[in-house]
């Protein structure tokens, strides 16, 4: 082994990436480093596991407006343990959206966006935005009825704006209609430019992770006053001394992973059907907020608040000039956080209500209950 | 001449669609939402008809007929347009009365032909047992013979009807990576022979439908339990191979964390800083 290694070494250099793993082993991080700051490895652990089972799906699907479905029929139904596969994939979707959300929240929790990790909040909303990209594209591939009426109702969200709308709106599905022109399109974006996307995004998040470190708990003046060097080596731990807590949090969500395909795995419905609207269509869970919220404004008026409320998020950085990144010490940023949640959380469970019945209770499709008699 | 056709014109509406009948009959439409009829787009006018109105005066449908079409006494005439079968099956049972229009043992008994048992605005699909006990229970006592073979044809229908559903659930959305039991032959004729019981149930001719119902019925149970069978063996044998994974994975974080921390240090070695 030894040999081999002086070997590969003579040829490759590879003591040079051996020294900087162990520089980035022994890279202090702030002592107050919990599970909560294991999220990022999870997602990038998540996201190499959806490249892997996304290359296999890949591997048997054929977009094409009734090859599609007939495909994905056969990775679910034939193909030995396709079904696995796919379900694995498309839990993984969720898990990640999940996992990053609650990523980003730790991160507004711990003021680990301020003053000087700006561009690394810019960088992680990147990538958030490109994994709903993706849970956008990848929910059209299978071809079936919601998976269609699910896109034709989200695109059409950008129809009838004045202006670029209806132009938007044709570029993204490649015509007037959701057809195979959409198809292509969804399936060229989700497997070819998204993961580019997000390799360049992850890559340059990483390196301003490793440059600038995890933030402490201490405020942005006393950050600079004292300097992060000198902070982390007063009270910092290495990496290394954390790492156990990163392969828990990595091999928990690959459990639940697969846990989730196993009991609960994704069936395939009915093929689509351009001319048969089934009931009840919506896009994904972590769409149903925006779509909701349309349905109470005007399209502009829905569409304008929508971009402002993701303008304050991204920007927060640099609209958020209190220094403090201690909780306690930023109630209203809390308070008004709090309150945008709550709203979210509102509009997200009135999108699941609506155009459904609960028992005696049939909801409309703006949530509002109506009582049914029992027929 | 022309200015009064004109205000007539003005003041008169055709009563063409639905959304201007809602306007005024709210508790019908909202029976109406949701009942078969909504689903297969028959609006009021389908039954009802189109009639003149003239919104500002007291009776506002300015003519009986053709607005009338859709009344108590003539529903049967009325919904044989679309349930021809079931009028049929209904004319040979005993309840059928041949003078409609007079209808006289429907007054007297105070039924009201199909109406008795189906509400017009609300069809849902009726639920025989609900109904039976509902309606049918006015006139034909609990111990009386009718209702001795309502309650037997009942035992078998809701099974008949619960099993067909089970199995067309089973092919409609089948558990992925589960081979299929060959079931759709069963499925089709059984789907088949339950339209009929539905319609022949209108001749309340019990024991003739039980002798076409039963044969079909044994075949739906035998191919639900089929896949039944295999759904289940495939979850058991899912189920085992997840703890097994579940376990392997346990046992690696353990020794990975052990590991991490012999080597790397964690919480229990905090002084495991750079050399």
């Amino acid at each position: 082994m030894k040999r081999l290694w002086a070997w590969l070494e003579a040829r490759l250099g590879l003591s040079m990436f051996r020294e900087f793993g162990n520089q980035q082993l022994h890279k202090p991080v702030p002592a107050h480093a919990n599970y909560a700051f294991t999220l990022g490895t999870a997602a990038l652990v998540l996201f190499t596991t959806q490249v892997a089972s996304g290359i296999l799906l890949a591997m048997n699907y054929s977009s094409g407006l009734e090859k599609a479905h007939l495909s994905v029929h056969r990775i679910t139904y034939e193909l030995p343990s396709g079904w696995l596969l796919r379900s694995f994939h498309a839990w993984g979707s969720h898990l990640m959206v999940i996992i990053l959300l609650l990523h980003m929240a730790r991160v507004f929790w711990y003021g680990g966006y301020k003053k000087p990790r700006e561009l690394t909040w810019l960088f992680g909303c990147g990538l958030l935005f490109t994994m709903l990209a993706f849970g956008f594209t990848g929910y059209l591939l299978p071809m079936d009825q919601v998976s269609y009426w699910g896109t034709v109702v989200a695109t059409e969200s950008f129809m009838g704006l004045p202006g670029l709308g209806d132009s938007v709106g044709h570029v993204i599905r490649g015509g007037a209609e959701v057809t195979d022109s959409t198809l292509s399109r969804f399936f060229i974006v989700h497997v070819l430019l998204l993961p580019g996307a997000v390799v360049g995004l992850v890559a340059a998040h990483l390196y301003l992770v490793r440059r600038l470190g995890i933030s402490p708990r201490e405020s942005v003046t006393e950050e600079q006053a004292r300097g992060y060097e000198n902070m982390m080596k007063e009270s910092g731990v290495p990496f290394a001394a954390h790492l156990y807590r990163e392969v828990t949090t990595v091999l928990v969500v690959l459990a639940l992973q697969v846990t989730l395909a196993m009991l609960w795995p994704f069936a395939l419905g009915e093929p689509a059907t351009p001319d048969q609207t089934p009931k009840g269509v919506k896009p994904e869970w972590y769409f149903l907020p925006v779509y909701q919220l349309l349905k109470y404004f005007p399209k502009l008026v829905g569409i304008l608040l929508v971009n402002a409320a993701l303008g304050l998020f991204v920007l927060l950085p640099f609209l958020d000039r209190n220094p403090e990144r201690r909780p306690g010490k930023r109630t209203f940023l809390m308070g008004a956080a709090g309150v945008a949640l709550l709203v979210t959380l509102a509009l997200g469970a009135l999108g699941y209500v609506a155009d459904r019945r609960f028992g005696n209770w049939e909801f409309d499709i703006q949530g509002r209950p109506h009582k049914v008699e029992a027929k | 001449m022309i200015a009064v056709l004109l205000l007539l014109g003005l003041v008169q509406e055709r009563v063409s669609s639905d959304a201007r009948c809602i306007e005024c009959h709210k508790k019908e439409a909202e029976e109406w939402k949701g009942s078969v009829h909504a689903r297969n787009q028959a609006g009021c006018t389908a039954c009802h008809g189109a009639d003149d109105v003239n919104p500002a005066a007291e009776r506002k449908h300015l003519k009986k007929a053709p607005f009338r079409a859709g009344t108590k006494n003539t529903s049967p005439a009325l919904c044989a347009t679309c349930h021809g079968k079931e009028v049929e099956a209904f004319k040979e049972s005993a309840h059928w009365e041949e003078d409609v229009e007079a209808g006289a043992k429907w007054k007297a008994k105070k039924l009201q032909g199909c109406l008795s048992c189906h509400d017009p605005h609300a069809t849902s699909e009726a639920r025989r047992r609900a109904l039976f006990a509902e309606r049918c229970s006015h006139c034909h006592k609990e111990t009386t013979v009718q209702r001795k073979r309502m309650t037997a044809y009942m035992d078998q229908a809701d099974p008949f009807e619960r099993d067909l559903a089970t199995l067309k659930g089973f092919l409609h959305e089948p558990l992925p990576g589960v081979p299929y039991a060959d079931v759709e032959g069963a499925r089709d004729s059984g789907e088949e022979k339950y339209r009929e019981m539905r319609v022949r149930q209108h001749s309340v001719k019990f024991k003739e439908i039980e002798k076409v119902v039963g044969p079909s019925h044994a075949a739906v149970s035998a191919a639900a339990a089929k896949q039944r069978g295999l759904n289940d063996a495939a979850s058991v044998k899912r189920r085992k191979y997840l703890v097994i994974f579940l376990a392997l994975l346990a046992i690696n974080l353990l020794l990975l964390r052990a590991w991490c921390r012999k080597k790397f240090g964690g919480e229990e070695a905090p002084s495991a800083k750079p050399a």
